[in-house]
């Protein structure tokens, strides 16, 4: 009797253990600390003259030949060489080139940028006749590998590149080397440690016309946007938009000028593939800027053609065009650029609307923004002139020379020096791949 | 001498103690003819019988401390002639009719026999010999009967005639030869007094003659330690008797030799030691180890000894031919044990009939064994088709949880016999943990990566041979036998286990079954054959010393590898103790050797206080490969803790998870339906306290295994749920009746027949499940090229610098980095020694935290942010070279930045960078000296030691953590040694000389040999070679 209570008892003791839950697990992960590092400035690197895509074609004729005496190139303020760029010990400069005649004419302006460890360009084509020319430069006296991979219409193209550079040094790469027929290319540029300035030259050519030329400068990700300078787009020459998302992303466009939200036509809502580069036409439009809203990060550009009679004067045009890349409207950060000796016009755009105020020489200037709408202030301020906003709006210097028919844009560069954190995890290292 | 008339006189001695001292002067005095005189000589006060002695015989009382010396004060009253014989007897020998005949017939023939010796042959059994006559080796330690003991006497010794010598007691001595060699020695304790008296016959030119037709039943008092009342046996005289054959052996030896013998006393007493723990023979151990002292003690003795031997005469032909030979030895030891066995088979054999069919069985259950292990081999390897390839390529298996394997049997045995573990900046163990048992794998030819990943990959293969054997204890039955060990081997925790490369839970797996096998047959509670007609054989079964000592063993091994385990240990030990009866002590014996390895470990969590829960954590450590798995409900666990399957095809998916339920319903049927419910009882319980435990152990938060501020591991169910699996299959197969079936009709056989068919079904199922090539991953173990870290990181730690390599990985959240002294991350060697908040276990909670990598974290932030600040940071631990991990390539391009660090070289196992010189004194060191210039100088070190010549006064630095059993002298002097701000071990050096630095941790000695001890006895007392008594005992 006594065995059979023994065997009901034990068999009690493992249905009761049979119920127990399972216990909050215990371990726990390494020791992380996340370590704050202290920024240094570096200093800013401007790419430097354009380069004409195929080498320079001289016969003497001045319409036939590529190159132009008629060159004007103006960094202000004024810097170091490093290589054929410039680097220049101040928060903010620019960069203005204006080619009168040949195969690269036109108006390209590119706010001087300092080495960022992670960066996008998005623009250039390295489609037959499209020529874009990566220009990094490395201002410290460190050396960088940069890592560079381009992504197009396609997705990401199948080589990439890597790119050393000494200390104060710069290196160049013709895209179409790597990944040639890409008809919009969006640029991913990696670099650990100090990182590396980028800018990317995109010129065209239609036969022997000059078809725009302009710097690519760089963006960050963001999930809310505007590209302060899309439009003016017309027939002729009408402006279009690139889209890219990482790991890909649902958009809505919204076309916006002075006079507020535009229609656009199609559909508003686009689906971006990971990695695809998609872009999209602008609808005709006077001064437009573009606000986007996407589910996931993206990167945006815009370029704007300005049309013009070819010199060969057979009645077809010649253009030039102007890249202007997506700000993330939700930066508070300080930014500035430097104003050009050339003719500006201050745009500025944001979803959320409110006055745009901006500090100009020193005095603060006001725009009321509607939600809606693209705010313009041209400017006769000096060459030099520092403007610099920390609101949040997406916002740029169009500069112009309306006679040659040539446009270009310069957009603001963070002038707040970013400090770092890095996590540090203590971890186990058994394994080799 | 007068050839016509020969006087006997018969001298008989006795302390009056002998029972047999009447009839033995019955004996003697009716002889015929009967000796001339008989003398009764007491050395001791007696009372003369009721009826008085009798009168034909000469009762004097002497004072003499000897026979010898008894029998000389007799013959000093009684002047004789040299022809006269003396009949030496004792009280305890009675001469059967016709043996003085015999004798002087004899004696009277050979005129130069000087003893002549009678057959002795037991009191109670006179066909029965006890002795006719010995020898000895050349050597002379030891004695050889030559007949075999308890011979029956059928006249095959008859011819015998000259021999060596004869025992004395019962023998014709001369008076001649008595006057010559003087009266026999008493001392060594006599036993070899016949032995040496007769030598001495032979040297002084008499012979030594047997008699085999002249018998005397002797009752041997002394001999079996009666005389004095302790009745101990032959056992209780046996320590006495070696040692007074060694005395033998050097009394006889040549004049250089005895040194030698002495040494190989003490060389044969360990031998025969270690053969007294495999015999457990604890009486004989103790009475051989004290062999050697007893001789020394005797050889005070030796000088007269040998005069005694040399005024007798040098050695003759005669005798040397008559010692034994080396064939004649073995001979003799054969007899001796064969002797034993072939009387207990003698009496054992089975029936011709019983006979073939044990055969039969035999044969059967061959096959069936052959057939699992070919099933298991083939599982084994298919489980994992890369291992085996990779081992036989020279690779090691390797994983997140399992770390390198290829430690080397140096590091393994520093790290054992030291205490000091290499996880972090080092920390004080509390035991060797995995460290130990592992040393017989690493120091095998091939290492450990080699016979480790052997393990690992046949560990199905060696847990269901195991299985096989524990519950052949408890079923005949080869079904049931063949399927639980096939589910127990097919187990799906211990197959992940091995997979992820929990190598204590694998150990645990494969070894419990043993000592499960080992406590049924300690307790003697293991099923005999069971015959057709119903008989079983052996009819009887017996409790088995060897198997509790390897009970023993394997609980220490089992607990050495999952110390949660030992509260379940203790209370089946305890409660199997409680019910074996006889055999008690020696089953709860069986929980010394866990004890004994996990006093260390006690000790820690007592010191910790148990309602800390710091104290189950120490209790329920993982020594070894740990990590952090997900918890399971224990309702999870007993259904075999099956996740993702994978791309398994849905029958196979059933059968694998059918598998676990299945052996659960056996379970539970079994203890419903089987007879042996204290047995069902106490597996089921088993099994309850081992899912508690498993469940249990899930929520608590281990040391871990890289050191300190590395990822701590949970607790890991594997092995407790290895002994519920266990306790399952044991409950099963003991309800499994013999012949199930086998017999025609009924419902039983029928109901076995569909369960053998599920479960087998479910078996093979299940192991298709498993090797199914879609199955999802069980764990991450790989075979993998030895060498983790690039060969330039690896050289620096091997060099006396022995500088530390940091390696820098990139993870999604930032950067992991991770410090090692080893090529690779070492889990193997790691044993639980943090407490959570970071203090080494061992020296207490009070303690200070033990420093980590963790410190170095704003040194690592900046390198990574391409900063060069904390190079000093990292100098100051030893870390000589960094190492950016194989696809890092950002941390790689910042490396690259820095202009403090030199590149050493790019290659697949990463990019390596140096901090410090490449050379000289100025190079990163694990010791560094700080003189008076204040330069750091590199000081050569080993693992756990440094011996260097100090320059100058300063201060020496070990970057290692400080801990109290770091030691370190000047010329022999003691320093002072104390941990500095960072908590590195700095010793103050006062002035120049010879510096020796050591990590020496008394307490954790002390624990190490105990448990080695411990272990290694119960290890070879497992040992299956009972000794001769215990045979006959048992039989």
């Amino acid at each position: 009797m006594i065995r059979m209570v023994a065997t009901a008892v034990a068999l009690a003791c493992v249905l009761g253990a049979a119920t127990l839950a399972a216990p909050e697990p215990g371990g726990e992960g390494g020791a992380t600390a996340v370590v704050p590092i202290a920024p240094v400035r570096q200093p800013l690197a401007c790419p430097g003259p354009l380069e004409i895509p195929v080498g320079a074609i001289s016969s003497g004729d001045e319409v036939l030949d590529s190159g132009s005496a008629d060159v004007t190139y103006d960094v202000t303020p004024t810097g170091r060489p490093v290589g054929a760029g410039v680097a220049v010990d101040a928060p903010q400069a620019v960069s203005v080139e204006r080619v009168g005649t040949g195969d690269i004419a036109g108006l390209a302006g590119v706010g001087c940028t300092p080495p960022a460890q992670d960066q996008w360009l998005v623009g250039g084509s390295t489609a037959l006749g499209a020529s874009a020319r990566l220009v990094l430069t490395n201002p410290t006296a460190s050396a960088v590998r940069a890592r560079v991979q381009i992504y197009g219409p396609g997705g990401l193209a199948e080589q990439d590149a890597s790119v050393l550079l000494g200390p104060d040094s710069q290196g160049t790469l013709l895209l179409e080397s790597i990944a040639p027929e890409v008809t919009a290319t969006a640029v991913h540029i990696r670099a650990e440690g100090v990182g590396v300035s980028a800018a990317l030259q995109d010129s065209r050519l239609d036969g022997f016309t000059a078809a725009g030329t302009d710097w690519v400068s760089p963006v960050e990700p963001a999930t809310s946007l505007a590209i302060p300078v899309a439009g003016a787009s017309t027939d002729d020459a009408p402006a279009s938009v690139s889209l890219m998302a990482p790991d890909g992303a649902e958009v809505t466009l919204a076309l916006v000028t002075e006079d507020g939200p535009q229609p656009w036509l199609g559909d508003e809502a686009v689906v971006l593939e990971p990695g695809v580069v998609t872009e999209i036409q602008v609808p005709v439009a006077a001064l437009a800027a573009i606000q986007i809203e996407a589910t996931a990060p993206v990167v945006a550009g815009a370029r704007v053609l300005v049309a013009r009679d070819a010199p060969l004067d057979d009645g077809s045009l010649a253009f030039d065009h102007a890249w202007t890349g997506g700000q993330d409207v939700s930066e508070t950060r300080s930014r500035a650029l430097v104003v050009p000796d050339a003719d500006v016009t201050l745009v500025a755009t944001s979803p959320a609307g409110g006055t745009f105020t901006a500090e100009i020489d020193g005095e603060t200037v006001s725009v009321d923004l509607g939600a809606g709408v693209l705010a313009s202030l041209p400017g006769s301020w000096e060459p030099g002139t520092v403007i610099t906003s920390s609101h949040a709006a997406a916002w740029a210097l169009l500069v112009t020379d309306a006679d040659a028919g040539f446009i270009t844009t310069v957009e603001p560069v963070v002038t707040e020096l970013d400090g770092r954190d890095v996590t540090v995890t203590v971890g186990s290292y058994p394994l080799v791949p | 001498m007068s050839p016509a008339r020969i006087i006997v006189r018969a001298v008989m001695v006795t302390d009056g103690r002998s029972p047999h001292l009447a009839a033995a002067l019955d004996a003697v005095l009716s002889q015929d003819p009967a000796p001339d005189a008989v003398h009764l000589a007491l050395v001791a006060d007696l009372d003369p019988p009721a009826a008085g002695w009798d009168p034909r015989v000469e009762v004097q009382r002497v004072d003499a401390p000897d026979y010898g010396a008894a029998v000389q004060q007799i013959l000093d009253q009684h002047e004789g002639d040299g022809s006269e014989l003396i009949w030496l007897l004792h009280d305890d020998m009675a001469p059967m009719p016709g043996s003085l005949a015999a004798l002087t017939a004899t004696a009277r023939k050979r005129q130069l026999a000087g003893v002549v010796g009678a057959a002795q042959v037991q009191w109670d059994a006179p066909d029965r010999l006890v002795g006719l006559g010995t020898t000895t080796t050349r050597v002379g330690a030891r004695r050889i009967g030559l007949v075999e003991r308890d011979d029956v006497d059928q006249g095959q010794y008859a011819e015998r005639d000259d021999v060596l010598a004869v025992s004395l007691g019962g023998a014709l001595v001369r008076r001649e030869l008595w006057d010559v060699l003087g009266a026999p020695q008493a001392d060594p304790e006599g036993w070899t007094a016949s032995l040496d008296y007769c030598r001495r016959a032979w040297r002084a030119g008499f012979d030594v003659v047997a008699v085999p037709h002249a018998r005397i039943r002797h009752s041997q008092e002394r001999l079996y330690g009666r005389r004095d009342g302790a009745g101990g046996g032959r056992r209780a005289t046996y320590g006495t008797r070696r040692a007074a054959e060694w005395f033998h052996a050097c009394v006889y030896a040549p004049w250089w030799a005895p040194p030698f013998l002495v040494l190989w006393a003490i060389l044969a007493s360990l031998a025969r030691a270690v053969l007294r723990i495999a015999q457990n023979e604890p009486r004989l151990l103790i009475a051989d180890l004290l062999v050697p002292w007893r001789l020394l003690g005797l050889l005070l003795r030796l000088p007269s000894a040998r005069a005694r031997a040399r005024r007798a005469g040098r050695s003759t032909a005669a005798e040397l031919r008559l010692l034994a030979g080396p064939r004649q030895v073995a001979r003799h030891v054969r007899a001796l044990e064969w002797g034993a066995r072939s009387r207990i088979a003698a009496r054992q054999a089975p029936s011709d009939a019983v006979r073939a069919e044990l055969a039969g069985l035999a044969t059967r259950r061959r096959l069936a064994l052959a057939t699992l292990a070919l099933a298991l081999v083939s599982l084994s390897v298919s489980l994992h088709p890369s291992w085996l390839p990779g081992l036989v390529r020279g690779q090691m298996l390797t994983g997140s949880i399992l770390g390198v394997t290829d430690t080397s049997l140096g590091v393994l045995w520093d790290r054992a016999l030291t205490g000091w573990s290499d996880q972090a900046f080092g920390a004080p163990a509390i035991d060797g943990g995995l460290a130990t048992l592992l040393l017989p794998f690493a120091a095998a030819p091939g290492g450990l990566a080699v016979w480790l990943g052997a393990f690992l990959l046949l560990a199905p293969l060696l847990a269901g041979l195991t299985a096989w054997a524990a519950t052949g204890a408890f079923t005949r039955s080869l079904w049931a036998r063949g399927l639980a060990a096939a589910a127990y081997a097919l187990w799906p925790i211990a197959l992940e286990s091995a997979a992820a490369g929990r190598v204590g839970a694998v150990i645990v797996h494969v070894v419990a079954p043993l000592a499960v096998l080992g406590l049924v047959r300690a307790g003697g509670w293991h099923r005999p054959e069971s015959l057709s007609d119903g008989a079983q054989h052996p009819p009887a079964v017996r409790a088995s010393r060897s198997a509790a000592m390897g009970a023993a063993a394997a609980l220490a091994i089992v607990v050495m590898a999952s110390p949660v385990l030992l509260v379940l240990v203790l209370v089946v030990v305890a409660i199997a103790g409680t019910a074996a009866g006889r055999a008690r002590w020696r089953v709860w014996g069986a929980a010394l050797p866990p004890l004994a390895v996990s006093g260390a470990s006690l000790a820690a969590a007592l010191g910790t206080g148990l309602a800390s829960g710091q104290a189950w954590a120490i209790l329920a450590r993982e020594p070894g490969p740990s990590g952090q798995a997900e918890a399971l409900s224990a309702a999870d666990l007993l259904l075999g803790g099956i996740g993702e399957t994978g791309s398994v095809p849905a029958p196979f998916v059933w059968a694998l998870r059918a598998l676990p339920v299945l052996m659960l319903a056996a379970a539970v049927a079994g203890a419903l339906v089987g007879r042996r419910r204290w047995l069902s009882a106490g597996a089921l319980g088993s099994v309850a306290v081992a899912v508690l435990a498993a469940t249990a152990v899930q929520g608590l938060t281990l040391s871990p295994d890289a050191g300190a501020d590395s990822p701590a591991p949970s607790g890991w169910y594997g092995s407790a749920m290895s002994i519920a699996a266990l306790g399952s299959i044991v409950v099963a197969a003991a309800a499994w009746r013999p012949h199930a079936a086998d017999r025609p009709g009924g419902m039983r056989r029928a109901t076995a027949v569909v369960a053998i068919i599920v479960v087998a079904g479910a078996a093979v199922g299940s192991a298709a499940a498993q090797v199914w090539p879609g199955r999802a991953a069980l764990g991450d173990v790989s075979p993998a090229d030895a060498d983790v870290l690039p060969l330039v990181a690896a050289l620096e730690q091997g060099t006396d610098q022995r500088q530390r390599v940091l390696v820098l990985d990139s993870d999604p959240d930032g950067v992991v980095f991770a410090v090692l002294g080893t090529d690779g991350a070492d889990a193997v060697s790691t044993a639980g020694t943090l407490l959570d908040s970071g203090q080494a276990a061992v020296r207490g909670p009070d303690s200070p935290p033990l420093p980590g990598p963790a410190s170095l974290s704003d040194a690592v932030a900046a390198l990574v942010a391409g900063r060069d600040e904390g190079i000093d940071a990292l100098a100051q631990w030893g870390i000589g070279v960094l190492v950016a991990a194989p696809g890092a390539d950002g941390i790689a391009d910042v490396l690259a930045q820095s202009p403090d660090l030199r590149l050493m070289g790019a290659a697949d196992r990463g990019t390596s960078w140096r901090v410090g010189a490449a050379e000289g004194d100025a190079r990163v060191s694990r010791a560094t000296f700080v003189g008076p210039d204040t330069v750091p100088v590199s000081v050569p070190m080993g693992r756990t030691a440094a011996d260097w010549q100090a320059p100058a006064a300063g201060t020496l630095v070990i970057a290692e953590a400080a801990d109290d059993a770091w030691t370190a002298t000047l010329d022999g002097a003691p320093l002072a040694g104390t941990g500095d701000e960072l908590g590195r071990q700095v010793f103050s050096v006062p002035e120049a000389g010879h510096v020796h630095v050591q990590y020496d941790d008394r307490t954790y000695r002390v624990w190490f040999w105990a448990g080695v001890v411990t272990v290694a006895w119960s290890l070879v007392a497992a040992i299956p070679v009972p000794s001769r008594r215990a045979r006959e005992e048992d039989s």
